[in-house]
Order: C-alpha cells, then structure tokens, then sequence
C-alpha cells in the first residue's frame, strides 16, 4: 500500500492571453477533479514540482539528497474544463509539461 | 486601530468550529505525515491547525489533565550549542546530541495514562489511530 499524501496532477502548459504566454502563471489539471466544486477544494493548496539531479543538495529533515523541489501555490480555477492555475515561487522549465505535479492536501480547511 | 497590521505574534489565531479536545485528527506534512492523532488543546501560536484534516471521530476527554507548561516554548525545538574549539582540542571535542530530556518522559507518560483508557473504550479506534492515512 503506497503512502501517497498528495492528489496527482498534470502541467499542462502556461498561463496564456490571446496572443503569448505568461510563465509566471501554470494550468494544472488534477486528477479527480471533474466539476467545479472540485477545483473550490482546491484553491490555496500547495503545490510541488519534484525532481532529481546529479548533484546533492540539503534536505530539511533529512540526509542530503538528489531530490529537489519548485514550491507553488493553487491561485485560482481556470475555466469550465476545471483546471487550475498555479503560481509557483520560481517559474516552471518548459520540457516538465506534460510531466507530474504534486497537489499537496495542505493548508486543509476541513 | 484594527486596521492597523499587527505583528504576526499578535494575531487572532481561529480555529475550525470543527477541531475541539478529542477531536481525531489526520496531520498532513512533516516527519509524522498520514498519522492519526488525538486533538488536545490549542496553543497560541496556532501551529499545525492548517495542516491537518478534521475526522468526524472525536473522543471524550474532559476530565483529562493536560500539563499546563505545554506551551510553544516547551515544543519548540532546542538548538544545541556548537562545541567551542579550544588549543589543543580541534579534534576531540565532540558533538552534543539531543537527549529527551527525563521531563519529557514524565509529561509524556502522564498525558497517556489519562488518554489510553479513552481510546480503548471506543471499539477499534486504537487499531484506526495506528493505521496512516493514504490517498490509495
């Protein structure tokens, strides 16, 4: 039985208005989350962007370790397809589109 | 004035109608993540209340005595001194380790004592708050 505390998630690409892109923001589709009530549970919820690297680096609580991570938080709902938008504390690398991101359970107001 | 912004060691601290005493609780980040707790009393400092999910699950714990220097300053955690090199001793000094300290057993074993006997009355809740909270 995995231990998995977080819902799963889907970058799926960056904030756009009619004509660019803006990086800063991210859409992220949850899974489970169909309907609009959904996305209300989700907003203000952290989220993460986690990655290896060759190199290791400190880990609170814990030994040094390859893993690293790009913090960001649940802002707003985007749309009637029900995904979310996503500011993180530093802006997402393009080729992680596509790629897993974890949404955290916390801050929890239930 | 209260529109005037306070320091953050002033703020009002709310807390969910839905956390009282004996409330079970499921805590979320940190070292003990997916563990099932027992709400005891809340502190001034307001930790953790956004880090955890209420269960519906609440025990009876009004005639349980909490020590009353559980405080923040009693949970916060104890920065060791580094060991101060002297001539001669660069390498021999060594490292202090944390040690719970024998208070923290007494307080510890006190508060069990009161709490067991209440979760063993509810069937099958000791085996629930042994088990950990997963999302499969």
């Amino acid at each position: 039985m995995s231990e998995r505390l977080w819902s799963k998630a889907i970058f799926v690409g960056y904030e756009w208005d009619l004509w660019s892109q803006r990086e800063h923001m991210a859409l992220l589709k949850i899974e489970g989350v169909f309907a609009p009530d959904g996305t209300e549970f989700c907003l203000g919820k952290r989220c993460a962007y986690v990655y290896k690297v060759k190199d290791n680096k400190v880990t609170p609580g814990g030994k040094p370790n390859k893993t690293r991570v790009i913090w960001g938080k649940i802002t707003c709902a985007h749309g009637t397809i029900v995904m979310v938008h996503v500011k993180f504390q530093r802006n997402l690398p393009a080729k992680v589109i596509g790629l897993r991101i974890r949404v955290m359970m916390y801050p929890s107001g239930i | 004035m209260p529109w005037q912004k306070k320091p953050f060691s002033q703020h009002v601290r709310k807390l969910q109608a839905s956390i009282t005493p004996g409330t079970i609780l499921i805590i979320l980040p940190g070292r003990y993540r997916g563990k099932r707790v027992v709400f005891l009393k809340q502190l001034s400092s307001g930790l953790l209340l956004k880090f955890v999910i209420t269960i519906s699950t609440k025990i009876d714990i009004s005639s349980v005595k909490i020590p009353i220097h559980f405080t923040d300053a009693y949970f916060k955690k104890k920065k060791l001194p580094k060991p101060k090199h002297q001539e001669g001793e660069i390498f021999d000094t060594e490292k202090e380790k944390y040690e719970i300290t024998e208070q923290r057993k007494f307080n510890q074993k006190a508060v069990d004592l009161q709490i067991l006997p209440k979760i063993k009355v509810v069937p099958q809740l000791q085996g629930y708050l042994h088990s950990v909270f997963s999302h499969k």
